[in-house]
């Protein structure tokens, strides 16, 4: 039984001057539900998790479990280019009632294709909630390739994938090679191509921002509608690019707060949006007729 | 706890289709069995379902290849499985006799039907409001003659938005009850797509709902006496029920008068505390908050509370005094889970619990 089918969004963390903003990130939350989002992510990279302390990332997971209560699953980013810390927030994020656990793959220190597998086998065996293995080579320097993809999620805890090498070869053999966990895109830009090879929704940021067209997007083309689906995928993606014009999530954090969404601040190293892409930004907006504060 | 083979009976329907995504990952029970009337009768799950299936997820893959069997068939259910859901889209008196065959033949019955709700020696069960009634199951089985075959029910989705809301205050000596009642689409087994007149519309009318909600709460509330559920004559009960253009959830907008009025702050605090007997036994479908009550007054909202704890809470919200009428209150719930399938399935976790599946 799949985690999730639909889009499930890869929530920013709303931060003012002394540290999480709950009030705010409950608004967040809500904008998301009433917008049929299937589920919800929590300290991902969306989340700035990198400058989040380890008290804040529990504080967040905890806030999001609670604040949903069971109305769609939530899955709590716990990945560590330690494993011994990424076994620990995963059992962690597992006692407070995550319903899966995202685990990106071990950046900057980097591993081999052996260390991969032992890496996620060892999370695997310790975590009480299912695993979501996390490829994203852009930030991490690290690939997992389709034949090691395959070793890796012969463990039975492990449940999904999400893909966003950008490489439709690659995701196409990991589709291929894994038939028994799903896969969920984690770019924006592919959602429909990895829906057409037998994916069960997306991992996305823009849908912060789109909840309702996302969740439609990815539901139109699982209930046979393709062309409504491809339609979408058309419409969303100048927005998508505005969204990644600059590091993700100072454009995503910076759109939310155009259409009256507080998320807050950003967190240094990651600094205020350019004038010029933040212009362009309001406009792609605009053109899909998000009201703007 | 030992884990249970199950059927569904009228596995194709938009309860059953709500029972087979439920039971997928059910810790207890494992689906064994899944049988429809004879039109979709030798076809796989997938293909019986073609065209109609009406969840959010996929089929289970394991399930999309089972053969569905002829609900009638019940030699065919014998030995493979320890209990059954029912809920076929029949006649009455034939899902009547149908259930009871199924007992007969020591199949306990966990039913959404309204065939067997008025059979005093039936428990209609919410198991947060009445789980004292299971009770009367040994006077039942005396009466078809049966060692572990039984029929249990489930009492009408609309009534499961206020009656629980209404419950914790009972001992204030509820007088009166009105209800106008908000009702989903899906409580007709329908979606936008096959019940394209539900599109910028409301439907004044949903047949046999009215007397049911009328009724039902009555023997939710009654005592057991003489191994039977007597039903009580008070509160009087009134309601209108609505089809409102939303794919699920029940609002209800309540009114009560009471013997005894309490403040509006012993209200809400009997909400907060409350805990039935789904939630001491912590059974796997019982929400960790049953009532939740939102100070906010746009709230609850159908399309945003109706999944409040796995779609197994009521969402209470706008109390405040009427001019009429004691109280008024809004209160929703998510009509095929709560009020359906999930019910169905916290009905036989607590039926698993004390043990009357052995």
């Amino acid at each position: 039984m799949s985690i999730f089918t639909g889009a499930g969004t890869a929530l920013v963390t709303p931060f003012n001057e002394k540290g999480i903003d709950f009030d705010a990130f409950k608004v967040l939350l809500d904008y998301q539900l009433s917008g049929s989002i299937d589920a919800l992510i929590v300290c991902g990279t969306t989340g700035e998790s990198s400058t989040m302390s380890k008290q804040e990332d529990v504080q967040a997971i905890d806030f999001v479990i609670k604040h949903t209560n069971g109305r769609v699953p939530v899955i709590a980013g716990t990945g560590s280019n330690d494993t011994k810390s990424a076994i620990e927030a995963s059992k962690e994020a597992g006692d407070l009632g995550a319903d899966a656990v995202l685990v990106v793959t071990p950046y900057y220190n980097k591993c081999t294709d052996t260390g991969l597998i032992k890496h996620y086998h060892a999370i695997a065996d310790a975590s009480g909630a299912p695993v979501v293995v996390y490829n994203v080579p852009g930030r991490t320097s690290v690939n997992i390739k389709p034949a090691v993809m395959k070793e890796i999620v012969a463990h039975d805890n492990v449940a999904a994938i999400k893909e966003a090498s950008g490489d439709i070869g690659q995701i196409a053999e990991t589709c291929r090679l894994c038939p028994d966990v799903d896969v969920y895109s984690g770019n924006d830009d592919h959602i429909v191509p990895v829906l057409s090879l037998g994916g069960k929704g997306v991992i996305s940021v823009v849908s912060n921002v789109a909840p309702q067209m996302t969740h439609d997007m990815v539901m139109s083309f699982l209930h046979g509608d393709t062309d409504k689906a491809r339609e979408l995928q058309f419409t969303l993606n100048p927005l998508v690019a505005a969204l990644f014009s600059e590091v993700n999530p100072i454009p995503v954090k910076t759109a939310l707060n155009m259409i009256g969404i507080n998320a807050g601040l950003l967190r240094m190293p990651l600094c205020e949006m350019s004038k010029e892409n933040a212009a362009k930004l309001k406009d792609e907006l605009i053109a899909l007729d998000f009201k703007l504060v | 706890m030992k884990r249970f083979n199950v059927g569904i009976v009228g596995a194709t329907g938009m309860v059953g289709q709500r029972f087979v995504s439920l039971l997928a990952n059910h810790p207890w029970f494992d689906i064994a069995l899944l049988s429809a009337s004879s039109r979709s009768a030798g076809k796989t799950y997938r293909e019986a379902t073609s065209g109609r299936w009406a969840m959010e997820t996929q089929i289970p893959q394991d399930i999309a290849d089972m053969v569905v069997l002829d609900a009638s068939d019940i030699d065919a259910a014998k030995g493979k499985v320890d209990f059954i859901f029912c809920a076929v889209d029949m006649d009455k008196a034939l899902t009547r006799e149908l259930e009871e065959k199924y007992a007969k033949a020591e199949i306990p019955v966990v039913s959404n039907n309204s065939a067997h709700r008025g059979t005093p020696d039936v428990p209609m069960m919410i198991p947060e409001v009445n789980a004292e009634h299971v009770e009367v199951i040994h006077s039942q089985r005396k009466r078809l003659g049966t060692k572990r075959g039984f029929i249990a029910v489930k009492p009408n989705c609309s009534i499961q938005t206020y009656v629980p809301a209404i419950h914790p205050l009972m001992d204030f000596g509820v007088e009166e009850i009105l209800a106008c009642t908000y009702q989903a689409i899906s409580g007709a087994g329908k979606t936008f797509e096959n019940m394209p007149e539900m599109v910028d519309n409301v439907i004044p009318y949903i047949g046999g709902e009215e007397q049911k909600s009328e009724q039902e709460p009555l023997k939710i509330w009654g005592r057991v006496q003489d191994n039977e559920i007597v039903s009580i004559s008070k509160p009087l009960i009134t309601t209108q029920c609505v089809r409102v253009p939303v794919t699920d959830g029940h609002m209800a907008a309540t009114f009560v008068k009471f013997k005894n009025k309490p403040s509006k702050e012993e209200i809400i605090k009997r909400w907060k505390e409350y805990k039935g007997a789904a939630g001491e036994l912590d059974l796997p479908s019982a929400p960790k908050e049953f009532l939740m009550y939102f100070e906010d007054d746009n709230r609850p909202q159908t399309k945003l509370d109706r999944n409040n704890g796995n779609g197994m809470s009521v969402s209470i919200g706008r109390l405040r005094e009427d001019t009429i009428f004691d109280y008024k209150f809004i209160c929703l719930s998510h009509n095929t889970l709560l009020g359906a399938a999930g019910g169905g399935a916290l009905a036989a976790e607590l039926l698993a619990a004390k043990g009357y599946f052995e």
